[in-house]
């Protein structure tokens, strides 16, 4: 019955995590007088590009603090025999201005449609002025983009004035929009369905001994409807977790995002599942202090009441720690509750994500215990698994940070220490443990191999050997690369066919795509004469942030397709295909 | 109890490296790294369409202010500048406008808030000449403090309340 108390201590260790977080941050960024601010191209970011009814889209992403004024657009066709039509600007926001007097503003983003009424045969330019200041008082010179277009061909043939780009997906994030955008409901139903998929993610994986310590700790005589209780004293507390990051996320939009996937934050879940890995191989017991301890026991009573607040806390917990290796997946559903800005829905939403999370812990628990084994000297054993799992799930969220040949070593040394564990280095073994044997070499031999492929520069787990497969790839494929916006603009308007692949380090079908898809024989072959152009945006930084906003790229891997510096409707790609499916969607172009 | 302190120690630790790496990864500065120590001569039109050349100013405490008329914190500190003119101008201060915009309307705006001082105009030659003082970003307002001697005692990008342009002109006595 001491679990509800060490289940606490992590808690705790979180809150002071976070305030930690908190204060550094604001001592290293905030109170500096010196100003940290953006090149105009930075704080407003224009991304425009023609539509398949003839329209062209400005889209401007206006960084945080920055905005743009509504009567600084002005639109102006260079090319002779162009004719723009009445651009259709959204209604701002007010500000009252001390000089113009009441004016509207846009931020964040502000999306613009000019239809093009008259164009000749071929590209022609127009000029996209815009101007804005920021919020600390200083503003921007008007800047002048000039941006090529062509009107789509079918634009002569064509009655459907509505025909919007649509994008081919590999993991069908589109038809999730779609699903999400339907209703408010459906959106909350995806979300629980997503839950449930998740729930089989690894990292989710620490939470099931944890719940059957707490349902086993019961006791032999626990009922059902007990077991299906505590679980749900479990489950409730964690999607309550979910639906918080929900509102925040909700309310926060982008920024609060990208803040998960900050150093910070992902440095902080690594370290408690560490710590918690820890705890799991009996380094120490996660104990509450002894004062602590004893106000508790006089607040609950009974054993029954502390032993829900302990799993409720274990829930809260497991939320934080799971949600780090869960939103990634769920970058798309995310995006969308971002945009929504609806705090209710996006709360909602994510409860529904966590209540279908903890659907098959309430199994577990509707089982009362039957579904796992009972307490005894094996469950020593579980916890040992459950630590080494714990470490992998730290090694996982750590590879988005480290090098890679550096995330191959740990995993080389995990493989190791997992053989050994398994009595690799044992003699005399016979009978079940002589299998048992078996797998530990197999584990040492290959985490041994992964050391080796690690110190030869390597980065694949699974052939830790072969690093020559990637570099043949990328010494027979020439690639281009862009590091932001301006990079990227101006490689596109250099080269009037080009392939633009967006690829991140810690995304394993970008790897995927980058070993078996483009050193393909066959699309090599049909990618003749396209620029490939490379864009990493591993470290996700500022400029990264800018691009894929001005691209409406939500994430790696995303391959687009340019002529003449404008996409070709309908030709992206989001998410992993394989080389037969790629091969026929650039057939199909 | 150990454990507890072990805990928080472990914490603070990663929290201290994350924040760090963070504030690397997102350092910017607003300033070009190597601005000139001293004001480079220059010559730029005024809003009458008279050629003026830096050496006219030799021997003067000079504050240079960019702007623009379209730029709302830059006619909200003009006041200021006004009076600071009429306030130390007889200790040698002088104040110089360089708008980054068309001689009429600067003209015409300088006609309506009765500017005291002169204030020069253009367009890429006014951006090329702040960003050798060290606006690397281009954004206005931006105003330098030059010594008689034309050391560049002091910069400040934005608009400038009392406060800061009292302590701007603290420094150059």
């Amino acid at each position: 019955m001491t679990l509800r108390l060490k289940t606490l201590t992590p808690l705790f260790a979180l809150f002071t995590l976070l305030f930690a977080c908190n204060a550094f941050a604001n001592l290293f960024g905030g109170g500096d007088d010196e100003l940290n601010l953006l090149p105009a191209e930075e704080a407003f970011v224009l991304n425009a590009r023609m539509l398949d009814n003839g329209t062209i889209h400005a889209n401007w992403f206006i960084a945080d603090e920055y905005y743009l004024y509504k009567h600084q657009f002005k639109f102006t066709a260079l090319t002779e025999g162009v004719e723009l039509g009445e651009p259709q600007i959204p209604d701002g926001k007010a500000k009252t201005d001390a000089v113009f007097g009441d004016v509207e503003v846009y931020y964040h983003n502000v999306d613009i449609q000019i239809p093009v009424l008259k164009a000749p045969d071929g590209p022609f330019e127009v000029e996209l002025r815009n101007q804005g200041c920021a919020e600390i008082g200083l503003c921007y010179p008007p800047q002048k983009n000039v941006v090529s277009f062509t009107l789509p061909e079918q634009i002569t043939t064509s009655t459907d004035n509505n025909a919007a780009s649509k994008p081919t997906n590999g993991d069908g994030s589109s038809e999730l929009a779609d699903l999400l955008n339907r209703s408010p409901l459906w959106a909350i139903l995806v979300f629980a369905g997503l839950g449930v998929l998740l729930s089989f993610n690894p990292c989710s994986y620490p939470m099931y001994p944890i719940l059957s310590r707490i349902i086993v700790g019961q006791g032999t005589e626990i009922t059902r409807a007990k077991g299906v209780s505590l679980s749900l004293a479990y489950v409730i507390p964690m999607a309550a977790m979910y639906a918080v990051a929900g509102a925040l996320i909700a309310l926060a939009g982008q920024n609060l995002f990208a803040a998960f996937q900050s150093p910070i934050w992902l440095g902080a879940v690594i370290a408690i599942l560490l710590l918690l890995s820890l705890s799991m191989f009996g380094f120490y017991e996660l104990q509450l202090p002894a004062s602590l301890q004893t106000k508790l026991n006089n607040v609950s009573e009974n054993q029954k009441s502390g032993s829900y607040a302990g799993a409720a806390a274990m829930g809260a917990i497991s939320a934080l720690v799971v949600g780090a290796c869960v939103l990634p997946p769920l970058t798309a559903a995310l995006l969308f509750i971002s945009q929504s800005g609806n705090v209710v829905l996006g709360a909602a939403a994510m409860f529904a994500f966590g209540l279908g999370m903890g659907v098959p812990l309430v199994a577990i628990g509707f089982s009362a215990g039957w579904l796992l084994p009972k307490a005894g000297a094996w469950m020593e054993s579980i916890k040992r698994v459950f630590g080494l799992l714990l470490i992998a799930a730290a090694i996982y969220i750590g590879s988005r940070l480290l090098p890679e040949s550096l995330t191959l070593a740990l995993w080389g040394l995990l493989l190791i220490g997992t053989g050994m564990w398994l009595g690799a280095l044992k003699t005399n073994q016979h009978g079940k443990a002589l299998f048992v044997q078996v797998v530990g070499i197999a584990s040492l031999l290959w985490g041994a191999t992964a050391l080796v492929g690690a110190a030869q520069g390597n980065s694949d787990l699974f052939k830790p050997l072969s690093g020559s497969d990637a570099a043949t790839a990328k010494a027979e494929t020439r690639w281009l690369y862009a590091g932001n916006q301006a990079e990227l603009e101006t490689l596109l308007a250099q080269h009037p066919q080009a392939m633009v692949d967006i690829y991140a380090d810690w995304c394993i079908p970008c790897k995927v795509m980058e070993k078996t898809v483009f050193p393909h024989p066959d699309v090599r072959a049909a990618l003749a004469g396209r620029t490939l152009i490379k864009v990493d945006v591993t470290d996700d930084n500022d400029s990264h942030k800018q691009l894929k906003a001005a691209f409406n790229i939500i994430n790696p891997p995303t391959v687009m397709f340019f002529n003449n510096n404008s996409e070709v409707p309908g030709s992206r790609i989001t998410g992993e295909i394989n080389a037969e499916q790629f091969l026929q969607h650039i057939q199909s172009l | 109890m150990k454990s507890a302190l072990g805990l928080a120690f472990a914490a603070i630790a990663a929290a201290i490296i994350g924040a760090l790496s963070y504030q690397a990864l997102n350092e910017r500065p607003a300033y070009s790294e190597t601005p000139l120590e001293n004001l480079p001569a220059f010559s730029l039109k005024d809003m009458h369409g008279n050629e003026r050349h830096s050496s006219e100013w030799q021997g003067k405490t000079l504050l240079l202010n960019f702007w623009a008329t379209w730029c709302p914190p830059c006619r909200k500190e003009i006041p200021l500048l006004i009076d600071a003119q009429e306030q130390h101008g007889p200790d040698g201060l002088q104040v110089i406008g360089i708008a980054l915009e068309q001689a009429e309307s600067v003209l015409k705006y300088a006609e309506e808030i009765g500017l005291t001082y002169p204030s020069l105009v253009g367009n890429v030659d006014v951006i090329d000449l702040g960003n050798k003082l060290g606006n690397q970003i281009g954004a206005l307002p931006f105003t330098v403090l030059v010594a008689p001697d034309g050391k560049i005692l002091d910069r400040h990008m934005g608009e400038l309340n009392q406060t800061q342009l009292d302590a701007l002109l603290a420094a150059a006595r």
